[in-house]
């Protein structure tokens, strides 16, 4: 082969790259076409999230109870729902109950939530109060709180009295 | 045998015999070009090979691109048409509880059949709910599908309530799942 003709092999090396290059680059965007839009997936797992509070603090507990200040049980009758119970419990830790007074039906409504909810999701329950009173806290879930990365569902209610209680459900990837 | 049917023009032709950008010298190119060659296309096909695979791999890629993009465009179609069908149920006035979201009448869930789930969904695929009570002492689990799903399918879930009494309230799963 002359020198004419290695040009021309030179020349059609180019081009291979060249093609090579183009047919990389398609098939990258035709993968990240595949990809799940991340703002998509987000707004999914928040709505996913409000949909399990709503679920959740709507159900109704089978008799919950808890030990007021002389340690008596405290029992609340069929009806109560989550919602109802976690306002009460969090009115009354502000009243210096503690959270361990609570700790029975806590657990039944911290099974439930996390029967509720479908895999790869773990949940938590936040609730706080703010405003005029002690202020309180209460987290059921693993660990001591909700991690950085979450979809968190938060509702509050505005009391007469002026106290503001949030609630707050939680979810994230195991 | 008759390859090249065009003579070589002469201004590619250089001095001292060599053709520019072809391998055959010019001193040679009437025993090997036009009508008298001896195969002379043949000098470059190795040239023509690499072509002929670059342009191979270019097309066989845009190929692949356009079909993935298909199949994905048509699995976000029926992940939609899932979710809608999610909604409508949610929002079904003959399931729910007193026109709330999400709160499902039991006594309309044992109504319900494959008509009427067809009926709420307005499509003709495949479909198939689910809803699983998560509390109660008799967690139920209700099932209505209008025709076995295929191996094709896609599915939405989320959180409800079943509602028994004012006194019970039960959270559930509910999931769709539509055949392809």
């Amino acid at each position: 082969m002359d020198d004419g003709g290695q040009s021309a092999l030179f020349d059609a090396f180019l081009f291979f790259v060249i093609a090579l290059v183009a047919s990389a680059a398609v098939l990258a965007y035709a993968s990240l076409s595949l990809a799940e839009n991340e703002g998509r997936t987000r707004a999914d797992a928040l709505a996913y999230a409000e949909d399990v509070r709503v679920s959740l603090m709507r159900s109704t507990l089978d008799d919950p109870w808890y030990l007021n200040g002389t340690g008596a049980r405290v029992h609340l009758g069929q009806g109560v729902s989550v919602e109802r119970f976690l306002l009460e419990e969090i009115q009354l830790l502000s009243n210096g109950l503690s959270s361990a007074q609570f700790s029975v039906t806590d657990s039944v409504i911290l099974d439930l939530a996390k029967s509720l909810v479908r895999s790869p999701f773990r949940i938590g329950i936040e609730a706080s109060l703010s405003g005029s009173g002690n202020p309180a806290n209460l987290w059921l879930g693993d660990g001591a709180g909700p991690p950085s990365e979450r979809f968190s569902a938060p509702w509050t209610y505005n009391a007469v009295d002026g106290t503001e209680v949030r609630i707050a459900v939680h979810l994230w990837y195991t | 045998m008759r390859i090249n049917r065009f003579r070589r023009r002469r201004v590619t032709n250089l001095p001292g015999g060599w053709n520019a950008g072809f391998t055959v010298p010019f001193t040679h190119t009437l025993t090997v070009w036009g009508e008298g060659g001896a195969a002379g296309f043949f000098e470059d096909i190795h040239v023509l090979i690499v072509v002929v695979l670059g342009m191979s791999i270019l097309l066989g890629s845009l190929a692949a691109a356009y079909a993935t993009h298909e199949s994905a465009r048509e699995a976000a179609a029926l992940r939609e048409e899932t979710s809608r069908i999610l909604r409508a149920v949610l929002t079904s006035d003959t399931l729910v509880h007193r026109g709330e979201r999400a709160l499902i009448d039991v006594a309309a869930l044992d109504r319900l059949n494959a008509t009427g789930l067809a009926l709420i969904a307005g499509t003709h695929r495949p479909l198939q709910l689910v809803i699983a009570e998560r509390s109660g002492e008799a967690p139920r689990v209700f099932f209505v599908q209008t025709s076995p799903v295929g191996p094709e399918r896609t599915s939405a879930a989320t959180a409800i309530s079943v509602w028994h009494s004012d006194l019970d309230i039960r959270p559930a799963r509910i999931t769709i799942t539509l055949g392809g």
